[in-house]
């Protein structure tokens, strides 16, 4: 009797459930990579982002605001790369934005199966303000440059003569075959 | 079609699922501070 049960009943509406796991997930491999582009898109149209969020100044000391984006998000400081888990981080063998030079600044695309801090970064093109709220002065700059590099492309990271800032992170998206780099260059400081 | 067989069926998908969002995290986590 307990055998019979099992074998007709249960056992199928085991398996049903089963299915609906199998096409829930099967549905989210699917339709995952394009949900944050329809999430940016909506946004875009929805509210268009104003020109310069971040205030206040004085509240933030290292703070990287990019307005296309409606990007806003303190730079972490550290030597190790684990710090990333936590957001963007500045790379430590490079320049501050007060020092002139080449700053850099380095993101996930995603993290854990989701999308990260730098996920939208392909969006941004020439033109396009950058700014960094850094020890109490603002550093406005402008997107000269985009470019796919191999990850061995340590040059990206060599000092410069002019202020600079380099954001950089994975690409294409859901690999880390490359790296995509966004060059700025400084086009105003706000003490 | 046996319900057993269905059952290991879907059991293997899941499996399979799972094993593809895993591997996708696990590329791009060890990958990504490679030399830069």
């Amino acid at each position: 009797m307990v055998k019979k049960f099992w074998s007709n009943k249960l056992h199928r509406r085991i398996n049903d459930a089963l299915s609906i796991v199998v096409l829930l997930l099967a549905g989210y491999l699917i339709l995952a990579p394009f949900a944050p582009n329809a999430g940016y898109y909506t946004k875009q149209i929805v509210a268009a982002q104003p020109e310069n969020k971040s205030q206040d100044i004085e509240a933030k000391t290292a703070q990287l605001y990019i307005p296309k984006l409606d990007f806003d998000q303190p730079i972490l400081e550290g030597e190790n790369a684990q710090i990333l888990s936590r957001g963007i981080w500045r790379r430590p063998n490079t320049s501050k934005p007060d020092l002139g030079g080449n700053t850099v600044i380095v993101g996930h695309r995603f993290y854990r199966s989701r999308p990260a801090d730098f996920y939208h970064l392909d969006k941004l093109k020439n033109g396009d303000s950058i700014q960094i709220d850094w020890d109490h002065a603002r550093y406005t700059y402008k997107v000269t440059n985009t470019l796919v590099v191999n990850p061995d492309a340590t040059h990206i990271e060599a000092d410069s003569h002019e202020p600079m800032l380099t954001l950089y992170t994975c690409t294409p998206l859901w690999t880390a075959t490359n790296r995509l780099v966004i060059q700025a260059k400084l086009v105003e400081t706000t003490p | 079609m046996k319900e057993w067989h269905r059952t290991i069926i879907l059991v293997g998908l899941i499996l399979a699922a799972l094993l593809v969002m895993w591997w996708s995290n696990q590329q791009y986590q060890t990958n990504f501070i490679e030399t830069l």
